[in-house]
Parts: C-alpha cells; sequence; structure tokens
C-alpha cells in the first residue's frame, strides 16, 4: 500500500485511502497538499453511507485514466497490454495515436464505462447525494457518471411519469398544459400528459 | 484565432462512447447591489413589458441597457436577492423550489447539466411537469444543442433555438414561433445572469480606455523595431485602402458570390443566408460566429481580394506548403460575437483587419493573466469559464486598478490591430462585423515558435494541424532548406541584444507555469 490518506466523513466515521485514490478529488488533493499534521481530512457535508460509495468509484477509476473527459490522451503507460514494460519503445508515440489504435486500451476504457452505467442505476436518491458529493469533492469522472445516472432516470417517461419519481407538484393551469402540449405537438415523437 | 476553443473543447470519445459534451461552466459570484430601491422598479419594468412584443427601446436592468426586443421571448426571471429584499419565504415563495421537487437540491448549474444530456422529446416532457422546470427546459442554450447535433447548419432560425428545433422538427410546414408561457415569481441567479449577459449591450465606460498605439504609413523596418521585436502590439491605419474587399464585401455580394457554400459556424457548416438569418435574430451569450479558415479555398474570389499587409509579408510557415497549420480565417459575427480571452496558437503572431464594423480589444502582455482567467500548468488547457458579457461585468473593472494594465481599443473599419506573439486577448464585436485575421511566422518570432513545437507536450499544445508531433521537425527541415544560417542568425542577434540590455528580455521574464508563456532556450 502506498502513501494514504485519512478522511472523516460527516457522521465522524474515518476512511483510509490510498492516495491514488483519495486524489480523485481534487478537493482532497488540494487540501492534501497543504501542510495537515495528522493527514486527516475532514468532510463534514459528506456522511459516510455516500463517502464509502463515492470511494469505491474512486477505487475503481484510481489507475485509469480520466475517462469521460479526456479519453483520446491515454498515456501508452497505462495501457493493459504495454504494462510499462513496453516503456522505450512507446515513448515517441504521440498518445493520442496510441489509444486510437490499441485496442487494449479501447476494451479497457468500455469496460470501465460499462461498470460506471451499472453503478450509477441506482435510486434516484442516492445519485442525488452522489452528484452533490461530487460536486462539492469536485471529482469529475463522477460528476459525470451522476449527471448522465439522473438523465437516464428521466429519459423514456411520461409527464406523470416524471412527476412521481421527482415528487413534482403540477403546479400549471389547464390552460396553461394545453398550450405547452400545442407547442410540443410538433416533435415527431410528442407525447400524451 | 482558434485556440479559444483548443482548451474548451472536450477531447473525442471513440464513436461507440456516446456521450454528450458536458459543458461546465462555474458562474463567477455576481455582484448584484443590494439596494431595495435600485433593485427593483427595474426589475418591475421587466414584468410590467411582459405582454407587448418587445421591450421599449432603451430599457434597463440594472443600470444596463438592454438590446431591442430582449426579453419578449424570456420569462421574468429574477436574480436571488429579490426574493429576500421582499421578504419571508410565505410571501413568495420561488417558483423554482416548488417545481422541482427532489432536484430542488441541485444548484442550477447541475440541474442544467443533467439537462444537457436529455434528447428533444425528453427534454420537452420534463419541461411540461412544472412551471419551474418550464423555466429550466425551455432554456435556449440547451435547444441550440440539440438543433445543432440533429440538423447540422441545415436549419433556418426563428426567433429562438427551441422554436427553430420545433419547426424544424415538424413534418408539417415551419409554423410561425410560438409564445412561450412567461413564468414569475422564479429566483435564480444563475438564470439571470444568462439572461442578463445574452441580453445587454456594452456599457460605454468598457469602451472608454484607447491606449493602443496608432501608426499610419510606417515603415516595415520601425514596424519590426518598434513593435514586432520588442513584443508590443499596435494599431495599424491606411493598410487596408488598397484592398477591394473594402468597396466589395457587404452582405448582398457575399451571399451572392458564396451562394450554396458552406462555412464554417463553430460546430457545424452554414451559408452565408442562412448565418445571416441567424445572427440579425439571435440573442445569445454566446452567438456564434462565422469563423472559417478554408473560406479562400472555397470561393476563390474572397482570397483574391484583400491582400497582406507589407508589414506581415514574411511569413515562414508558408514553407510548408500544405502542411502548415490553419493559418487566415474570414471572421463574420453580430454585436457580442467573439472571442473570450485566449493566446494563439504554436506561439505566433497575429494581425487581424476590420473590413466592417468594429471591434473592442483588450490584450494583456504574456506574463500577466487576465481576472478569471485559468490556464493550467502546462498551457494544455485555458479555463475561461465566463463568457465576453460577464467578464466585462465581473472582472474588467478589476484589472482597471493594476499598475500594468491592459491594451485596449477600438478597431474599426479599415484598420488592423497587431497581436504579438503569447498575449492574451479578448475581442468582440460592437456591431455586425466581417474581418480577416491570419496568424504567420516572422524571424522576430522564429526561436520561439521552434522552441515551442519542442515542447515534451508538443501533442497537446499544437493545434491546427494533423501532424502535431511533426511539425517542429517538417519546419526545421524547411528553414534550413530555404534559409540556411537563418537560425543561427537569428540565435547570434538575440544573444546580442541580451547581452547589451540589462533587464531581462519578455522571453526570460515569462516561465512555463504562466500560460502563454513559454521557456526560451538558446538551441
Amino acid at each position: 500500500m502506498g502513501k494514504t490518506i485519512k478522511l472523516i466523513s460527516g457522521d465522524g466515521e474515518m476512511f483510509e485511502v490510498e492516495e491514488a485514490v483519495a486524489f480523485q478529488s481534487n478537493i482532497i488533493k488540494s487540501l492534501a497538499d497543504e501542510d495537515n499534521a495528522d493527514d486527516c481530512i475532514p468532510l463534514p457535508r459528506v456522511d459516510s453511507q455516500i463517502l464509502s460509495k463515492v470511494l469505491e468509484f474512486c477505487r475503481k477509476h484510481a489507475n485509469s485514466p480520466s475517462v469521460h473527459t479526456k479519453f483520446a490522451a491515454i498515456p501508452s503507460e497505462l495501457c493493459p497490454k504495454h504494462d510499462g514494460s513496453a516503456a522505450g519503445a512507446s515513448s515517441s508515440e504521440s498518445s493520442s495515436a496510441h489509444s486510437e489504435t490499441c485496442r487494449a486500451c479501447y476494451d479497457a476504457v468500455m469496460k470501465l464505462v460499462q461498470w460506471d452505467l451499472e453503478f450509477v442505476k441506482v435510486d434516484l436518491d442516492l445519485i442525488h447525494h452522489l452528484l452533490k458529493a461530487a460536486n462539492y469533492l469536485d471529482i469529475e469522472d463522477l460528476m459525470f457518471m451522476a449527471v448522465e445516472g439522473a438523465a437516464n432516470a428521466i429519459r423514456g417517461n411520461n409527464p406523470e411519469e416524471i412527476r412521481k419519481l421527482f415528487d413534482l407538484e403540477n403546479d400549471f393551469t389547464p390552460e396553461e398544459e394545453k398550450e405547452i402540449l400545442k407547442e410540443y405537438s410538433w416533435l415527431d415523437d410528442p407525447f400524451e400528459p | 484565432m482558434p485556440s479559444t476553443f483548443h482548451g474548451l473543447t472536450r477531447r473525442k470519445p471513440p464513436a461507440a462512447v456516446r456521450k454528450k459534451k458536458n459543458k461546465k461552466r462555474k458562474r463567477s459570484v455576481i455582484a448584484f447591489p443590494k439596494m431595495a430601491p435600485e433593485l427593483r422598479p427595474e426589475v418591475e419594468e421587466v414584468e410590467d413589458e411582459e405582454d407587448e412584443e418587445d421591450m421599449e427601446e432603451g430599457a434597463e436592468v440594472l443600470g444596463f441597457k438592454l438590446k431591442p426586443s430582449a426579453s419578449s421571448r424570456f420569462h421574468a426571471i429574477q436574480p436571488l436577492g429579490n426574493l429576500l429584499l421582499l421578504g419571508g419565504p410565505s410571501s413568495s415563495a420561488n417558483a423554482r423550489d416548488v417545481g422541482l421537487g427532489a432536484l430542488r437540491i441541485l444548484p442550477d448549474d447541475l440541474l442544467l447539466d443533467v439537462l444537457t444530456f436529455l434528447p428533444a422529446r425528453d427534454l420537452a416532457v420534463l419541461s411540461s411537469t412544472s412551471r419551474s422546470l418550464y423555466v429550466f427546459g425551455t432554456h435556449d442554450p440547451l435547444w441550440r444543442t440539440l438543433v445543432l447535433e440533429r440538423f447540422h447548419g441545415d436549419f433556418l432560425f426563428c426567433g429562438s433555438w427551441r422554436s427553430t428545433y420545433l419547426a424544424s422538427a415538424s413534418r408539417t410546414l415551419p409554423l410561425p414561433p410560438s409564445e412561450t408561457l412567461v413564468i414569475r415569481n422564479f429566483y435564480s441567479d444563475y438564470l439571470f445572469q444568462s439572461w442578463l449577459c445574452a441580453s445587454i449591450e456594452m456599457k460605454p465606460e468598457w469602451l472608454k480606455i484607447d491606449n493602443i498605439e496608432r501608426r499610419r504609413g510606417i515603415s516595415v523596418e520601425e514596424f519590426i523595431d518598434t513593435f514586432e521585436d520588442p513584443n508590443k502590439p499596435v494599431l495599424l491605419q491606411g493598410c487596408l485602402d488598397t484592398w477591394p474587399a473594402m468597396k466589395r464585401w457587404n452582405r448582398e455580394r457575399l451571399m451572392r458570390v458564396c451562394s450554396d457554400v458552406k462555412f464554417a459556424v463553430g460546430p457545424v457548416e452554414m451559408t452565408m443566408e442562412r448565418y445571416f438569418k441567424y445572427s440579425d435574430a439571435a440573442k445569445e451569450e454566446r452567438p456564434l460566429y462565422l469563423f472559417d479558415p478554408k473560406f479562400a479555398d472555397k470561393v476563390l474570389e474572397l482570397g483574391s481580394e484583400y491582400d497582406v499587409p507589407i508589414y506581415f509579408r514574411e511569413d515562414l510557415f508558408s514553407m510548408l506548403g500544405k502542411e502548415r497549420p490553419d493559418y487566415r480565417w474570414i471572421i463574420i459575427g453580430p454585436a457580442g460575437s467573439g472571442s473570450s480571452f485566449h493566446v494563439d496558437p504554436n506561439s505566433t503572431s497575429a494581425w487581424n483587419a476590420v473590413i466592417k464594423g468594429s471591434k473592442k480589444w483588450v490584450m494583456f502582455p504574456p506574463e500577466i493573466v487576465p481576472p478569471g482567467v485559468h490556464p493550467s500548468a502546462d498551457g494544455a488547457e485555458v479555463a475561461c469559464p465566463v463568457s465576453i458579457m460577464e467578464w466585462f461585468m465581473n472582472f474588467y473593472a478589476a484589472c482597471r486598478t493594476w499598475k500594468k494594465r491592459p491594451v485596449e481599443c477600438v478597431c474599426r473599419a479599415g484598420e488592423v490591430v497587431f497581436i504579438p506573439n503569447g498575449w492574451w486577448h479578448l475581442v468582440i464585436n460592437l456591431e455586425d462585423s466581417i474581418a480577416i485575421t491570419q496568424n504567420y511566422v516572422s524571424r522576430s518570432n522564429l526561436l520561439n515558435v521552434l522552441d515551442f513545437l519542442q515542447k515534451p507536450n508538443a501533442r497537446e499544445l499544437v493545434s491546427g494541424t494533423k501532424d502535431r508531433v511533426n511539425l517542429f521537425d517538417k519546419f526545421k527541415t524547411a528553414i534550413d532548406t530555404s534559409y540556411p544560417g537563418m537560425i543561427d542568425e537569428v540565435t547570434a542577434k538575440v544573444q546580442e541584444k541580451m547581452a547589451e540590455k540589462k533587464r531581462p528580455s519578455f522571453w526570460e521574464s515569462v516561465t512555463d507555469a504562466k500560460a502563454g508563456g513559454f521557456k526560451f532556450s538558446l538551441i
């Protein structure tokens, strides 16, 4: 185990994780950079249930490139096929050329993406909390996935189903509703209320 | 100058991984005045106007003059401060929270991020569930993405992006744009700021400072000695007098000459005619503008009706022939379009000539990062989260008190601005404008360019060409072939100059940590 970071959740639980895992969060990274005597970082706004989910995500992503935001720039050192052993040969390759042609990299990324999609197939309440935690801790990939997870929950539903999903009140007047449906009747896939 | 988008665009995942682009844009803190009297009457004006088609000319919000018909389509969104001023939650509940249900814990920008993932039908469904989601779901930039992704450049803009989508998607003939519902009692800083930036005109005081040096009819030698070598900006007059473009380039003729040819507009390509239909009608925070590096190839007349001003004719990248990176663009855009802060790619210098209209420029030297701009340490990415208007509203005042103030000017038709390499610049069209800009490499910045191309992360930094890594090799070879000994000559000259001066040169005083700068190394 390399150097570890201690994190304290809002409800007082301590999590000890490797740096590579914790530093997925830009906030934790910058807090750890400052001189911290105990290496103990308090995270008052994240409770233990959410934090453990967040760390699960970070663990999975710790040794992968940032999948959703920097895909094209996978350096060949991270390629599962090359495993760092062919470092000499691949150092002259441009990294984007590498990842565009390397099947092993592509497959690894796709697997990670699939894992991510499963990870956010959870109830909306958890997604909300993940979204807020990812925003607060500034974890790019988790942000991206949680946002997509929330969007996935919305897709394919009708207005009444969405209202149930998010516990929304329909505060339109009947005339207003009619007006809106009229506007959207031009869509090639119009919907019923 | 394409480097604006160089840092801001996401790298593309492979086609099989279909993810929508995630545009993260954090708003800066809005400095709204807290005084109720100043605030309320002006905002009430917005509410009163809701029944009229267009706002009266000269209407104002928060001391900003609004563009004509700025808010006819949009809701009377108010800043969050108003809610506090109007007294407790019972008297005027924020329609926002009431209508969001479980989603209300999300801040506005996150909620909009979620919505960027939705296809049109789902966005429409969502916006019909509650008043609050109607306001969010009809946020026009969301529909802009949908239009551009589905229809590319083949759409006729009708008033708003949402109307455009609906009209274009309809299988029957396009209908007149529908009026959106106006939702009141909706308080949101994010959306209010977005509306404000889309609707206001430039404040006169932002245009007042004009401290650039102006010259007319100077010799090439004087230009090089006084401006190019010391890397200082200048506004040159009288260079465009012989350009046929000055007399011939107006809308009607351009549309005629270019007819069905499509030009690069943001992420898509459009004909001039469709572009003008859009630019006349659009009221956006970040209007699309026409910015095409292949204009002279697409329409030969365009290339033949202008000439490189004499000062910029030594262009060493031209030796790369077809392999040279993109180097010249036609720029057409309405008032409000432009580029937020960036540094030009490949360490080149540039000139920008206004044929019609006028532009406001704000420039900072390489070693000074403009307020509100965050370059990464290696210079590979520049985060300019704010739009041009927002920058002026929130950051412009800050730098006016600095010791090293930016160079500013308004460049009018017939004038040319010289942008020295490495300089940060922001430019905004003050009216409908047509301009030509070129990037180039001359003897003065040859070494900087070579140095830049040699950097270990060149493959990320170098832009405008498909063959990034080999650009250095190709360029060096081309120079050594066509101008043997030039590199040594220039190096010697620089060493001589540095030995003379006691102060460090621009180059030496700049380090890698400040993006846009570079470490000067003796080759």
